[in-house]
């Protein structure tokens, strides 16, 4: 059976903070075919530092453009429920639209702000994943909450806590849920890493994740494919696992 | 042809903060690089920087003696105190020991004293006049003061290391300013950034390192692995270019 390699964690365009040489759809195709990833899950920068708008019409065109590449990700900004209620109704009209993305940090707020219920509530209608920026033990507790009130969406706890002792934190609301999971982005590549987050929730709990073009890929697969797993449990966390949790998501009621 | 792989940035040695999945013996380090393909490594002792450069360097030097793939790396500091040798001294020990590279951590978290020429003038003075690369993690001294020491400090080879991936803004106008300004790979993490800086400023300046044993030596490997450069260049990057900085030394 082919590997199938699907990054579920990936951003799109240029950046307020840093260069980033290779950020155009085009880029990041030509980084994917040089590793063999199939699909990539986007949300654009502009949608999480500036345009709520602008950035998540980056990601609609980039999926309509490339539908065998990207999946995307709608982008919610909780200061704008109003915009949003339309915007997600737009998005969720595209075939590719499969996700959401909450990045509470850059938008200033947390997991609690009433706002983000609309979203809750529609990703738990369509069994939607929500992909979160999971930095710290707040978002990681405020997760633990939601995920029992919204128990159809899957809560994908994006970079998993990002540090050891954080992510013993997210590894146990993990293990007590069943609709949450980690992801692999980190910018800080532990060695033994990979193993070790396995070994705390199994390889079923574990996606494939980069943050493309915000950081290479490289280096993430590397140590993924390198890893002391079991071929069985490398196929799932590469692929197999985000393609389960999107089989799932529910048609758009136009 | 297989790439040779030179780590240009590794330690070893017990460390007082231990992660899931790292190791500190050097039978472990051999066995990793072995497993991931790293003929070589240019290795400092985690003693010298978490505790005291003089306590740790030997444990380097006894490492290196046993392992001839492990080769040494010192972490140094400057003398006026005397609880370090003087540059004339040190020089002829890292003689005596075959240590042909070094290691600096300057910031006041670490062994907290001044680049400037009233404290590490002397020191900086030798290891230019000996061509001895100077390795240092950006952290570690920041960038006003990278480019005060490359400045000051014009054939002495520095090797930034741990960049990180927010860095390219500072690292494209140094390295077009100064040619003996060098960058390591492990956490020069820009998208498809080492082809967009070896397109720049080309190859010859980047050199292969992981940054174990807290951070991944499979990935860092895989990263030069899948640059989407020509071989030459790739093989540069591996092994090449720290070989040429290491042959350069005139200890």
């Amino acid at each position: 059976m082919k590997r199938r390699i699907i990054d579920c964690h990936c951003h799109l365009g240029s950046y307020f903070n840093f260069y980033v040489p290779g950020h155009s759809p085009e880029d990041m195709i030509r980084s994917m075919d040089n590793t063999e990833v199939e699909m990539a899950c986007i949300s654009p920068h502009m949608s999480l530092t500036s345009d709520i708008v602008g950035g998540n019409a980056f990601m609609l065109e980039t999926v309509q453009n490339h539908p065998d590449r990207f999946i995307g990700f709608f982008t919610y900004n909780p200061h704008f429920p109003d915009l949003m209620k339309t915007e997600l109704d737009k998005a969720f009209k595209i075939k590719g639209v499969k996700g959401i993305k909450i990045h509470q940090g850059t938008h200033g707020t947390n997991l609690m702000n009433p706002s983000y219920r609309y979203t809750y509530d529609f990703a738990n209608r369509y069994h939607l994943p929500i992909l979160i920026h999971t930095w710290d033990i707040q978002t990681i507790n405020e997760i633990s909450v939601l995920s029992g009130e919204y128990m159809n969406a899957t809560f994908i706890m994006g970079h998993f806590g990002a540090v050891p002792s954080n992510m013993i934190k997210a590894a146990d609301v993990i293990k007590s849920r069943k609709n949450v999971v980690g992801d692999t982005t980190v910018s800080m590549m532990y060695e033994g890493n990979i193993e070790w987050l396995v070994s705390m929730v199994g390889a079923d709990k574990v996606l494939y994740g980069t943050d493309m073009p915000f950081i290479d890929p490289r280096v993430c697969l590397g140590r993924v494919l390198a890893s002391a797993l079991s071929d069985s449990e490398r196929e799932r966390l590469l692929g197999q696992n985000i393609i389960r949790i999107l089989e799932g998501v529910k048609d758009y009621e136009i | 042809m297989e790439l040779k792989f030179f780590d240009c940035n590794c330690s070893i040695g017990r460390t007082n903060i231990t992660h899931p999945g790292s190791f500190d013996s050097p039978e472990v380090l051999l066995e990793k690089m072995s497993e991931y393909g790293i003929s070589d490594a240019l290795v400092y002792h985690a003693v010298a920087r978490d505790h005291f450069p003089a306590e740790g360097n030997p444990l380097i030097d006894d490492i290196s003696a046993k392992y001839e793939n492990i080769h040494p790396a010192w972490v140094i500091l400057p003398h006026h105190t005397g609880e370090f040798p003087n540059p004339a001294v040190l020089v002829n020990e890292m003689k005596k020991h075959n240590v042909r590279a070094v290691r600096i951590f300057p910031s006041p978290q670490r062994h907290n004293y001044s680049l400037k020429k009233y404290s590490a003038g002397s020191l900086l003075d030798m290891l230019e006049a000996d061509r001895i690369p100077l390795f240092v993690d950006v952290d570690e001294i920041g960038w006003t003061n990278i480019d005060a020491l490359l400045n000051d400090y014009r054939n002495l080879p520095v090797v930034l290391c741990n960049t990180g991936y927010r860095a390219d803004r500072y690292i494209y106008p140094l390295m077009k300013t100064y040619e003996n300004l060098y960058v390591e790979t492990s956490r020069l993490l820009s998208h498809l950034g080492i082809e967009a800086l070896a397109k720049a400023v080309g190859t010859d300046r980047i050199l292969f390192g992981t940054s174990m044993p807290l951070f991944t030596g499979s990935g860092a490997v895989y990263y030069i692995k899948k640059l989407m450069l020509p071989e030459k260049d790739k093989a540069r990057i591996a092994s090449g270019n720290l070989e040429r900085l290491l042959s350069e030394v005139r200890l």
